[in-house]
């Protein structure tokens, strides 16, 4: 984690902030698939890990399976679930997260997307006000099923 | 022996393993094993009731054991079998009772704000900071405007010289929490909505864990360190904040850290990079307010976080309102992001959340003056030895309730030099005790007195401790 000692004077508490770094360009490159799309988009997020960063370093768009509304809801398939899992460790990579997008709904998770959630995994939500970028965040459940906000990074290459 | 895949967000029970091999005739069989072997699995594999929960699939090759003969599927050494997180989710479907539709009609009648407006308060989490002066008329006004979930944080309790201006509690609520009086009248306000409230101090160790609940922060609070601190943690966590503030005739409006196409707009260290010097500006306890203020200024603040949340409307971002109850003068300035912020300026140097109390006393701590407490004057006005009390507040103070002090206001102190003794202990007091520190500070300074004491906690502390049957103000 990054400290700084700008006030001498003032003491610096230690609190946890789990981090997510994704470059501008990967966002762009989400962003080409997502934008202009009627309905909520979906994808796998793949890069490193230690305990509190994530780097994002690539990903695998998916198809949205979901039998209810698209415009509101997704799903994917096992089966991209397994391929996404395989490809990551053929690149000696981990499987991040889950990047899915909300129309003209904030990057907060739903309770929809709560109660469908898997612990341990980054839920990455794309918010799209009339089908344009507006606002990316990242966050994760907790032991107690609820969601923490992971401080999501753009990185400038 | 079959092969079990373990999914990435399952490997920390597996101490990082993908593949297994248990030994196992039928998947029931092998899901037993397998939690047996790692117990904290066996919540992911089974629901209390001991079924195949629905956010996991399991897999025996390609086909889903719930096409197969579910727990009772046989497998063999040959089958790979596949346990795959379900992942779903979406938006919400807001959708609105009759009563409130009913409720909301006025809202959803206007054509620029519509049901769609409505539907983004019912689904907005607001965190509003302080239930008080500000946060009185802000609550009132969001949760009767049906803002889905308000958390309220706030570790005060209810007095009858809040009453004045804090109109969200009576007197039956004196005594109590004001988190919780403040949530029993919010619901009595609306039903439909949630309330959430927190009776603590917001300090720097537990905010950001707070705000990360929040999509939009209100901060109604009366001091500098929670200032800097709701704006450092509302920057720190992309949050946007939505400020006021009075002070005695004047009022301040402002939205921190509001997202623009992409760009944060300015926060509140860009109006004020650092706190003014400790003492300088009195809370509304010492330097008093007028009533109605807070209440026009908590409404215009509740204005704008419905703007932010809604989308309607021009959100007062880069921009600060002021208001000035005695000229009945408006002004709105404009407010610029600036290099030197060190939060998100060109160098940021505060990376995460500092102790404010410190920081808003930086500069002030070689002024520190000489203290005793209420126990202290007790027993000196019990004992032998000799000393002066002087009481540097208002004559209208003094008149309400006194402790036998000899009355020289602050405004005249410096004139009155002559009249302090210099060959005994001198105990200096006001209401709080910040009047009295800087009388203390100005007669060190200009006349050299070094016999000058300040009543910590002043006169009001002194009450409660060996007076109780006089009216504190």
């Amino acid at each position: 984690m990054k400290t700084a000692f700008s006030y001498s004077k003032a003491c610096y508490l230690n609190t946890i902030v789990l981090m997510v770094y994704l470059e501008e360009k990967t966002l762009r490159e989400i962003l080409n698939l997502v934008e202009k799309i009627p309905e909520e988009t979906c994808g796998f997020l793949l890069g490193t890990a230690n305990k509190y960063d994530k780097n994002i370093v690539t990903f695998i768009a998916v198809k949205n399976v979901s039998k209810e509304n698209k415009a509101q809801r997704y799903e994917i398939s096992p089966k991209d679930y397994l391929k996404a899992e395989n490809a990551a460790s053929e690149n000696k990579m981990t499987l991040l997260g889950i990047y899915h997008t909300h129309l003209n709904w904030p990057a907060i998770p739903s309770e929809t997307d709560r109660i469908a959630a898997f612990p341990n995994l980054s839920y990455t939500i794309i918010s799209l006000e009339e089908q344009v970028f507006s606002d990316i965040k990242s966050w994760l459940l907790t032991e107690d099923l609820k969601f923490k906000e992971e401080k999501l990074v753009l990185n400038k290459i | 022996m079959a092969t079990v895949f373990i999914p990435s967000p399952l490997r920390k029970f597996t101490e990082n393993v993908s593949k297994i091999e248990v030994d196992a005739h039928t998947i029931g069989e092998l899901l037993d094993t397998m939690s047996k072997k790692y117990p904290e699995l066996k919540k992911y594999l089974y629901t209390p009731e001991g079924k195949t929960p629905s956010f996991i699939n399991i897999f025996v090759d390609d086909d889903d054991i719930r096409n197969l003969e579910m727990e009772n599927t046989p497998i063999s050494a040959k089958n790979l079998i596949s346990t795959v997180p379900a992942i779903a989710g979406g938006i919400d479907d807001v959708t609105f009772s009759k009563a409130e539709l009913a409720r909301y009609n006025r809202h959803i009648i206007i054509p620029e704000f519509g049901l769609e407006a409505q539907k983004k308060l019912k689904s907005a989490r607001v965190l509003v900071v302080g239930s008080g002066g500000l946060g009185s008329p802000l609550l009132l006004y969001l949760a009767a405007a049906g803002v889905g979930t308000i958390g309220i944080v706030d570790f005060d309790i209810v007095e009858d010289s809040n009453l004045h201006r804090q109109v969200l509690f009576g007197v039956d609520e004196i005594g109590l929490s004001k988190v919780e009086a403040a949530k029993k009248r919010l619901e009595g306000i609306n039903p439909y909505i949630t309330i959430e409230v927190y009776n603590e101090k917001l300090i720097s160790g537990n905010a950001l864990e707070l705000i990360s609940q929040y999509d939009v922060i209100a901060d109604g609070t009366d001091n500098f360190p929670t200032r800097y601190l709701v704006n450092d943690a509302c920057v720190l966590s992309d949050k946007i904040n939505v400020y006021a503030s009075i002070f005695q005739f004047e009022g301040q409006v402002s939205v921190f850290n509001y997202l623009n196409d992409g760009v944060r707009g300015p926060n509140y260290r860009d109006l004020y990079e650092t706190p003014p010097p400790a003492g300088l500006v009195p809370s509304c306890a010492e330097g008093g307010v007028l009533g109605v203020l807070p209440g026009i200024i908590g409404s215009l603040q509740a204005l704008e976080v419905i703007k932010v949340i809604t989308g309607v409307g021009e959100v007062l971002s880069g921009k600060l309102y002021t208001f000035d109850a005695l000229e009945f003068q408006s002004r709105t300035f404009k407010v610029g992001r600036k290099e030197s912020n060190p939060l998100n300026g060109a160098n940021p140097t505060i990376m995460a959340l500092i102790d404010y109390e410190q920081f808003c006393n930086i500069g002030n701590e070689e002024r520190q003056v000489k203290e005793i407490d209420a126990d202290d004057l007790s027993a000196l006005m019990e004992g032998e030895e000799k000393f002066q009390l002087i009481d540097v507040r208002e004559q209208y103070e003094f008149d309400l309730v006194n402790i036998g002090g000899e009355l020289i206001p602050l405004g005249t102190i410096l004139n009155h030099s002559e009249k302090i003794q210099r060959d005994k202990k001198v105990i200096v007091h006001c209401k709080m005790g910040g009047r009295s520190a800087k009388a203390i500070r100005d007669l060190e300074d200009r006349f050299g007195f070094q016999n000058l004491y300040n009543l910590k906690g002043g006169i009001i502390d002194y009450l409660k401790e060996y007076e109780p049957d006089l009216e504190a103000y």
